[in-house]
Parts: structure tokens; sequence; C-alpha cells
């Protein structure tokens, strides 16, 4: 257990240094030129070339990325070129509210994409089959903003039950900030009306960014079980008398979510992409909006820090699904 | 005494692509309490319809179309899925698989597994939650204890892959004896293993049958199997019953062209591999008349105008053949 | 990230309005202005100019003399006058006495002095105007409420710039700064998240993410006071929305009070039929142009500008595509600024004479048929939209243009050198001063070469000198006959294509009352407005 473990986690090292060196690599390739964003449309040409002096801008490309590592290894992410703000601190002020909305989305997809994969697979070729395919495919060609704004015209523009955007209601005070999960400072702080406020806020973003995972969820865990079915245990099963429907929510979908448990992992990632959309329509303030605004201005430290982020929160998850992976097939530990 | 099994005249018919298939097409066969019945057939010739239609698992685009199965005097083919899984399945049928690394769910340990088995089937005795779940870890412990197995309570909490081939086999048919079923079905279950193995596991079914009084019903397409292990034999092909009578008389001295056949083409019994010509027909478009007849070399017309005829006066004991008429 | 607005989405903004006919406003606090446009890059009103800048520093900071009223009018602010040498080098500035910051210290010359040094020496956008004629030292205070400029030479603008110039208290920032071997780095760090201003408004640093939130409290001890208005808002929350269709419906069912001042004119109906908000037109100093590269054939040929002059569909651009809310100006000046040639008649939509023109530069050896790449922020749908009109119009007379979609920080870069420029890229020209040197001034006196505004790469001896008289007289009445006539010459040689003076389209809440506005700002200062309950 231990060893399986300690070799995923040392597997991720490479691959985080690869995502550093490429990342840094495309934003030298993508045209964009920080001094001259950052200097503003009324700077002088020397103005801007006195800023890239600055910011080490006219090193090669070289020293600029031995710069960069070094300050990495140090953990110093540098400071934001337009707020000035460290980009540490604005990532840890921004990536809980990120991280919230991510989890609950992938809560959401999986609660409902789990026992409709399954609904999905037993029914296999029936009308329920027919229906839910029919909805996962939907799920995955809406694009995300429509769904968006058809729920904020119907949920809080027309039935008023639900807040249009932000993450609490501007009246409301919030809690104070212990981890930055706004659900759990309120908790930790006994203030349920915060709670129920952020609750509230956090429903149609949520909900908007868990379709397009809900639908691929189903579809993953349809064919998992669909799979799991033409098994010679599931035979063997139905002979010795299992109950129908603990073979198939039991002993069947354990066998079936290994794909779904890779689908997950690999969701995050999707659902962190998502969620820029999401957040810009909901303004929520996660790392989705700060990292656009990054890229749209060339805010290279902010874009690096940012991606290192992701990336270590991907692997993270990753790490976590092949935890989970290996608690749910015991032959994988082994082998490993 | 009344068969522990009594199957007659079974017709299954499967819906395919190509057509009806008619896979079983008078199937006929009777195990009578304490015996050992094997029933022989090439691979292809219906062994494993004639098993899920016993058991009741056929496949959703199979049918029954005519026939019985009576177990202790009813007729399974009468009882509802919930019937069957209530009152049958392990309490009275109790299920060796033919492969049971194929057989044993991978991602959960033996004793979920076989506990699981045992807590809907097997005698509760008035006890229940954790008291009756400890009277069947007690029980299994001592049934895993009689198969031999090391380390009883220890296989518990082990996954199928932790054990030997030959270990998953007793495991299995511990599982097949844990709900005191009187009639135990194995489908082929020494195939999948060496030959000391098997001898070994051959042994322990003889041994077990005796000890717990069980009929069992013994599929296979080994007839030195059968000969080592089987009071009784019923021979079928293509879907066929074509001989039946005690494994000694019909081994030594068989009467239908195919058991002929089939016994010429035994490694043990003959000097070469001796093939029978032709193959088996397709259930898609089987001859009228007797299935073997386009094989058999003393076919005459009246083989392929009618049905094969049924001699014998008991129904464990007959040939189904025009030729002893 | 602004997310263009597609058909698929304009239906279901339709269908919105059906359904919120019904119309959920929400009992709003009256004390509160929820501001929805959007959030500066940070807070620092000497590191950033631009439009939204404008809702931190006329709110949170005062300057010497501001721009109010529409049409713009420079007024005494924070200087109640001051005096300019009849060469026009040397000007010197009154404080009123009394001025306070918001740390309760009192305001004098040396902290103007200060504020314009610490400009110079962060050299960001605000300097641009004052680099190449004001040395930091220049600036003095020989009195304690008199600030002195001495120039480094005449400079008209000069006082037009002088509002650009937030006044910070050197008391709150001197802390902060980290003096390197470059000298001090004017706590530009710090500042970008706090506050150092007397204006009408404070900031509460507490409340600041960047570009998220922001709040401002008032500052009852505003030198200005509050006599002419009694119920002023007591706090602005900035919760700048990232979407347009958000940010209308938060509008819509009350819980914001303005939008951002670009609406779309698709929005514009829709909000006018609520019961709760109404969309605010005005007439801003913001010139649409496309560009040509002068330098790059077939753009150093007169006759070829001309044919693509008269290939633009003006009036289809302004009145299918914005909905008429623009106002066709055919000349590279704000038709409202003085300085504007009367009665000018500019190039019209007409593809014979396009196709005319077209013809005789072909004639005189242009390489009319080269492909012509047109550049656009890919992220403005105007800005793709009028090149895509601009090609189809092109085509039909034989010109092959194509458009690459691009961002302002790399066309600006690009810009610098006439061989990098584009052939053609198309952007808007705002107010950062109000004068003609923002406009005819920057972009076209070749002393300006290698910065965007001059992109077009434009040369003419004659309108440099015009141009160039101009900068150094004072007096507007001077000045104004200059520029007409220098405008008229640029007009005739056509480097540019002009299009329009924008309009300013702004969602407000029917409870703001009293608002102001001057198209420097924006319509960003609060220090006017009342909520009605």
């Amino acid at each position: 257990m231990t060893r399986y473990l300690l070799r995923r986690l040392l597997l991720t090292i490479p691959s985080l240094f690869g995502l550093l060196v490429v990342t840094f690599l495309l934003i030298y390739i993508v045209p964009s030129d920080t001094a001259a964003a950052m200097a503003g449309d009324a700077a002088t040409p020397e103005q801007i070339a006195r800023l890239r002096h600055e910011m080490g801008l006219d090193q090669s490309v070289l020293a600029q990325f031995g710069l960069y590592l070094d300050r990495v290894l140090h953990l110093q992410f540098g400071e934001s070129a337009f707020s000035h703000r460290a980009v540490a601190v604005d990532i840890a002020q921004r990536l809980p509210a990120t991280l919230e909305l991510t989890f609950f989305a992938l809560f959401l997809s999986t609660a409902l994409g789990i026992p409709l994969g399954v609904l999905c697979a037993v029914n296999h070729n029936r009308w329920p089959d027919f229906l839910l395919r029919f909805f996962s495919v939907l799920g995955v060609a809406v694009a995300a903003f429509w769904v968006a704004i058809m729920l904020q015209l119907l949920f809080s523009m027309q039935l008023g039950w639900l807040p249009l955007r932000g993450e609490l209601s501007d009246e409301m005070l919030a809690p104070p900030r212990m981890t930055g999960f706004l659900l759990i400072d309120s908790a930790l702080a006994w203030r349920w009306d915060a709670f129920a406020d952020a609750s509230r806020h956090l429903v149609l973003p949520a909900i908007t960014l868990a379709l397009g995972g809900l639908a691929s969820i189903t579809r993953f865990t349809r064919a998992g079980v669909l799979e799991t079915l033409q098994k010679d245990f599931v035979l063997y099963e139905r002979a010795v008398g299992y109950r129908r429907s603990r073979m198939i929510w039991i002993y069947v979908l354990r066998n079936s979510v290994t794909a779904t448990l890779t689908q997950i992992g690999l969701l995050f990632g999707s659902l962190i992409a998502g969620g820029v959309v999401v957040e810009a329509i909901f303004d929520w303030p996660g790392i989705g909006s700060y990292t656009v605004q990054a890229i749209l201005t060339g805010d290279h430290q902010v874009m690096l820090a940012v991606t290192l982020m992701i990336g270590v929160v991907y692997a993270g998850v990753n790490l976590l699904t092949d935890l989970v992976h290996g608690l749910v097939d015991p032959r994988l530990m082994e082998t490993a | 005494m009344m068969p522990a099994l009594r199957i007659r005249d079974l017709k299954v018919s499967i819906r395919t692509d190509a057509g009806l298939a008619q896979i079983l097409d008078g199937i006929g066969l009777t195990l009578q309490p304490g015996r050992i019945l094997g029933v022989v057939g090439e691979s292809g010739c219906g062994k494993s319809t004639l098993l899920r239609t016993i058991m009741g698992i056929l496949p959703p685009d199979a049918q029954i179309d005519a026939g019985e199965i009576m177990l202790q005097g009813e007729d399974l083919l009468a009882f509802s899925e919930a019937e069957l899984n209530a009152t049958v399945r392990a309490s009275r049928i109790g299920f060796i698989p033919q492969d049971p690394y194929l057989a044993l769910n991978p991602v959960f340990t033996i004793g979920t597994q076989l506990l699981e088995v045992m807590r809907w089937h097997a005698p509760a005795d008035g006890l229940k939650g954790a008291a009756r779940r400890r009277r069947h870890t007690e029980k299994l412990v001592s049934l895993l204890r009689r198969m031999q197995l090391p380390d009883p309570e220890g296989a518990l909490h082990r996954y199928p892959h932790q054990f030997s081939g030959g270990q998953r086999q007793r495991l299995a048919i511990a599982a097949a004896l844990a709900c005191n079923p009187p009639l135990v079905i194995a489908d082929e279950p020494t195939t999948a293993l060496d030959v000391t193995t098997q001898a070994q596991t051959l042994a322990l079914l003889r041994e077990l049958t005796e000890e717990f009084a069980l009929s069992m019903l013994f599929v296979t397409h080994d007839l030195g199997v059968v000969a080592e292990l089987c009071d009784d034999l019923c021979v079928i092909y293509a879907g066929q019953s074509v001989e039946a009578g005690s494994a000694a008389q019909v081994i030594d001295s068989p009467s239908h062209p195919y058991t002929r056949a089939l016994i010429g083409c035994h490694p043990d019994r003959a000097a070469g591999f001796v093939g029978i010509p032709g193959s088996v027909p397709s259930p898609l478009a089987a001859p009228q008349g007797c299935r073997y007849a386009p094989r058999c070399s003393s076919a005459t017309t009246a083989c392929t105008r009618r049905g094969p005829l049924k001699l014998g006066a008991e129904e464990d004991r007959f040939i189904n053949c025009r030729l002893f008429e | 990230m602004e997310i263009r607005i597609t058909r698929r989405q304009t239906g279901a903004l339709a269908l919105g309005t059906l359904l919120t006919a019904a119309g959920r406003a929400r009992a709003a606090d009256p004390s509160t202005f929820l501001n929805g446009a959007q959030m500066p890059m940070n807070l620092d009103p000497h590191q950033v100019f631009d439009v939204p800048m404008q809702g931190v520093m006329l709110n949170a900071y005062d300057n010497l003399y501001r721009y109010e009223n529409d049409p713009p009018e420079i007024v005494p602010w924070l200087a109640d006058g001051h005096t300019v040498s009849d060469d026009g080098l040397l000007w010197e500035f009154r404080l009123r006495p009394g001025i306070r910051f918001h740390d309760g210290s009192e305001m004098t010359a040396v902290d103007v002095v200060y504020s314009f040094r610490r400009v110079l020496g962060l050299g960001m956008a605000p300097a641009g105007a004052f680099l190449p004629i004001l040395k930091p030292d220049k600036v003095t205070a020989p009195e304690p409420l008199l600030v002195r400029f001495q120039l480094e030479k005449p400079y008209a603008p000069f006082f037009a710039a002088i509002p650009i110039v937030s006044i910070v208290n050197p008391r709150a920032i001197q802390a902060h700064e980290q003096i390197g071997p470059n000298g001090t780095d004017w706590a530009k760090s710090w500042l970008a998240s706090n506050a150092a201003g007397s204006g009408a408004y404070r900031i509460d640093p507490a409340s600041y993410t960047p570009l998220e939130r922001l709040d401002m409290t008032i500052f009852e001890d505003h030198f200005y006071g509050w006599k002419d208005n009694p119920k002023p808002v007591r706090r602005i929350a900035f919760r700048p929305t990232k979407e347009t269709s958000t940010r209308v419906l938060a509008l819509l069912n009350g819980t914001l009070d303005c939008t951002d001042n670009n609406l779309p004119t698709d929005q514009v109906a829709r909000i006018n039929a609520s019961k709760n908000a109404v969309v605010i037109k005005d007439t801003n100093m913001r010139t649409f142009i496309v560009r040509m590269n002068n330098r790059k054939p077939p753009f150093d040929n007169l006759n070829a500008r001309r044919a693509f002059a008269h290939a633009f569909n003006y009036e289809g651009f302004i009145n299918d595509i914005l909905g008429g809310y623009a106002t066709r100006d055919p000349t590279p000046l704000p038709d409202t600024l003085w300085g504007y040639p009367k009665g000018a008649k500019g190039y019209d939509y007409d593809l014979v004479k396009a196709k005319a023109y077209f013809d005789k530069a072909l004639a005189e050896g242009a390489p009319m048929k080269r492909a012509i790449e047109i550049h656009v922020q890919s992220e403005n749908e105007q800005s793709v939209q009028s090149a895509q009109l601009f090609q189809s119009d092109l085509a039909s007379i034989g010109a092959n243009v194509k458009i690459i979609g691009d961002t302002w920080g790399n066309m600006i870069t690009n810009a610098v050198k006439p061989e990098t420029a584009p052939d053609m890229w198309v952007h808007w020209v705002s107010t950062y001063f109000v004068d003609p040197e923002n406009w005819v001034g920057q972009m076209y006196d070749s002393q300006f070469h290698g910065t965007w505004k001059a992109s077009s790469y434009y040369s003419n001896p004659e309108v440099d000198v015009l141009l160039r008289t101009a900068r150094g007289l004072t007096r507007q009445e001077e000045r104004a006959p200059l520029y007409e006539q220098a405008t008229r010459q640029i007009m005739a040689d056509c480097p540019d294509i002009w299009v329009y003076n924008s309009m300013q389209l702004q969602g407000y809440s029917r409870r703001v009352k009293g608002r102001r506005f001057c198209t420097v700002g924006a319509g960003a200062e609060m220090r006017w407005v009342t909520l009605e309950a």
C-alpha cells in the first residue's frame, strides 16, 4: 500500500517538472508583452523598455527559466505584474473558492452520474437507457454558458429562489477567514446564516459545472457496468442466489467503477478548466477569472504559478483517485 | 424413491440475428438421490444451456419451448425468478462453477462473498444480524477446514487472486455446500486444474457426496472423469440425450453409435485419436430426425425421417436410436 | 473574460425578457451603491490610467484641476487657480488651504510635489504626457501652498493633462518605500492594494480583492464639502461583473446599480423596458479608427489609401452593427472638441469612387492586390465585426484582406516599428486629456513615430510645423485654428480611416439620481449621486 502510493507520488514529480517546462515555453511562444500591457496604452516605448528590464524580460529564455526554477524551489512565486500582490497570497485567497465549487460539482456529478450510469446499464437498450443517453449527450453538447444563463433566468430572475451571482450576499457579513472555504469557515464560526447564504450561492454554479461531468460519469459508469455484466462472476452470483439489487449496486458496481474513478480524476482537470466560464458567468471569485486575466494581460508570474498550482492539485487529486482505486481493487496494490 | 432431479423432453431455443437456434431439442435425464450423474457431451452440445435452464439464469433472448425440470417433484419451470431465488438457488441446488477464478468476484473477500450467499439462503437458526453472521462464519470456517484449506479463518479476509487454483476450487465447493443443499450441480469443475489437483478434487467430491448425502449432477466433456467419479451417465449430442445408463455399463459397452464414437475418441481408451467424421450440426439448421444421423455410419433413411426412438423401461436407462428398435 | 454574445445566447436573453416581465426587484440598501463596472488592474492611480481607474481615482483621490460636465470643462479642484508665464514654461498652482487627507493630515504643496515626482519616477501610464517636458526636480514647492512647474519646453497640453495626476499622501506611502540600487520603488506594491488619498470616498483596503471587489466609504471631511449633495451615497461597493448577461440580469433584479459603460447595443431596449433600470447614453470622446501603415505599400500611395477610405461602410456599421449608438466622425478629432474643422466632409462610403481610386493606384504601380492583413482585438466583438464588414466591401473592389486576431498588448508592441506594425489595425483613441494634442498631435506629428498612437507612420513636414507651433502656444484661441488647419491637411492626405466618435452606453438603476457625466472620467465620479429610497 505505502509502496504503491510512494511510487505514484514519485511519478508525479517528473510530470510536474514537465508541466513547468511546457508552460514556460508556451508563455514564450505566445506573443504577449507583459511590459507593454503593464505600462498601459499611454506609455512610451522608453517606459516599456524600462519596465521590461526591471522585470528581467530582456534576459535570455534560459536565464529566465533558471531564475524561475530557483524561485519555485524556494516556494517563491513572485508578484503579479499588475496587482503587485504576492501571487501566492492571491492564489491562497482564490483557490479555496474554486476548490469548493469544483469539489461540489464533482460530488454532484459523481453522486448522480454513477446511479444514472447503472440505471442505463441495467436497462440497456430500453427507454431509460435511451433517455439518459440522450440527456448525457446533451449535457456534453450544450455549452455551459447557455445552461448557466437559463438557470439564472429561471431560478434567480423568474422564481427568485437562488442568487444570481457571487459567493455571498452583499449584505451578509462574511465569516472570519480561517480555511478560506466559505462553507467550512461559516460552520467553524457557527455562522449558520452565512452557511445557508453561501450554500444558496453555490447551487447554480455547481449545477452548471456538474452537468458536463455528470454526462461523462454517466457514460463511463454505464460502459463499466455493461462490461462487468458480461463477466462470469455475474452469472455465478445469479446462480448462487444473490439478490439482484445488491448484486448490481454492490458487487457489480464496485467492479465497474474503476473506469469511472479514472474519469473522475481526469474530470477534475476539466472541471477546473470549465470553471473558468462558470466562474465568469456567476462572478465566482475563484482562480478561473484570475487566470484568464493573467493570460489576457500576459502576467507571466501568475500564469506560471497558477499552472503549477493547478498541476499540483491535479496530481493530488489523481493520487487520491489512485488511492481509492487501490482500495476498490486490491489486485492493483499487489502488482504495483 | 423420487428422483433428486428429473428432466423430461426439455426444449430451449435462442433468438439470434441469424434466426431461431434450437439449442436443446429434447433433453431427458434422471438423477437418483445419493448418486452422481455425469452429463457428457462435446463442447457446443448444449451443456451450459442445460445448466442455465436448471438454475433459471438463461440469457434474456432464450425461451423454453417445452419440457419439465422436476426437483423433488416440483417443476422448476413453474417457479418465478423471485421464487427461484428465495427457495431454490443455494438452498436446494448448490452450484460449483467451471472456473472459480472467473466466477468469484475479484474485488471482494472470500468471506464477504460466501457470507452474502449464506445470509439469504443458509438456515438462520432463528438468529438475526450479527449473531446470525457469527453463526454463518463459524459454519463457513468449519466447512473450509473440512476442505483442507490452510488457515480457514484468514481465508475469509483474503481475495480470490490470493489462492491457488485448487484452493479456489475448494472454496467454490464450500460455497456450494454452505447452505446445505441436497443437490449440487457441478459445471466441469476440474477442467481448469492440473492432473494431480484434479484427482484430489474428484476424490474430495466423492467423499463429500457421501458425507453430506448429496445428489450431484456433474457436467463434463471428459469421459475419464465420469469413469472415475460418476455412478450414472447421460450422453448428450447436439441438444438431445442419446444414451443413459450406469456409468460402468455405458462406458464398457456403449450402444449408441455416437457414444461408441465418443468412447473411441477418448485417449485412455483408443489407441490413437479417432475423430468422428463431419461436425456437430448448427442449432440454426438442425437435421430432421436424429441429429447424429448425418455423421452416423449406421444411419438409415428412417433415422432422418423420424425422431430417434426412446428405448428402455426406466427413464435412467435408455438409448435414443432406431438401430435398437 | 468577456464571452461574446452569440445568437443563441441572445435568444436566451430575449426569452429572459419575457420571463422577467413580471419583475423581481430586490429592496436594495439605500445607502450603498453597487457598482458593476470593471475595476482597474490595481489601486495605484500613478501606475494605471484607464477608464476603470476613473472609478477609483475620481472617488478616492483628488487632483489639482478636474474635468467636470459635458462637454468637459477643466475646473479648479484642489488648486483654486493657476498662473502661467508668457513663454508657457513656468506654471504655478495655488492649493486651497485646509485640505485634509484621509489620515487627517493637511495637504501642502510638498505633497503635490511628491505626487508629481512619484508619477515621473514610476514612469508608467499617467507619466506619458509629462516625461518629455518635465524633470522631477523642476517640480517645487516655493511656498506651503504654492506648486511650481518649470517645463523644459513650451507645451500647451500640460494644463489639459494636470487632472491626470492624483495627489497622494506621502506620509502614508513613504513608510512602505523600499530603496534599492535604482533609488526608491515609490512603494508601488503597497499602494497597489492600499490607499493614500483625500477624495470624497475612502478605500477600505481589507475589502479589496483585485478585480473582484472593493468597498469605499464616505469621507465626511472631504475638502469640497457635501453641501451640494445632502444625501450622498454612503458606501460604494465595487462588484465588477465579468459577463455582460449576468451584469444586465443583476441590474434588472436590483443587485447592481450600474453596468459597465460598454453596454452592448442589443441590451438597450431590454433594460429600458424594465421597471427598475434605464440606459444612459453619453457622447464621449473616444474615436474609432482603422489604421493604415503608410510605410508599407500599397499604403504609401495616396490613391490606394483613398480607395480604402471610400470602401468602409460607415453608416452601415454605425446604424446596423452599433444600432445607431455612435456619431459618424470623418476626422481624427472628436466632433465635440475645440480645434475641430467645422464642416469637414471627409470620405464617404462609395464603392464607385473606391474602385476608381483603386484602379488609379494600380496604374501607379501600387500592389493593390497583395494580401493585406488587418489586425483586430479578438476578444472585442466590435473590432472583429468592423474588420469583417470592411473585408467584404474591399473584396468587391478587388482588394484581398485577411483578418488576424490579435491582442491589444501585442498590437501596441508591434506598432512601435514600421516594419513590424500591421498593414492595418483597428482601435479606439480614448480621452487621456482633453486637448487636440491627445488625437491629431500625438497621432500625426512625425516626432511620435515609434508610439502606437502614431503607428500609421504618417509624415508631412507642413503638418509637423503646424502641430509643433500649436503645442508651444498656451492660448486656445491661437491654437485652435492651427489644429483645424493641420486636421484638414491630414484629412486630405488620408493616412487613416476615421469612423466614429463613441457613445457611451451604461445601464443604471432608476434609483440612481444626480449622476454627472464627464467624458474624461466616464461618469465614474460618485460624489454627486443620490440613491432614491
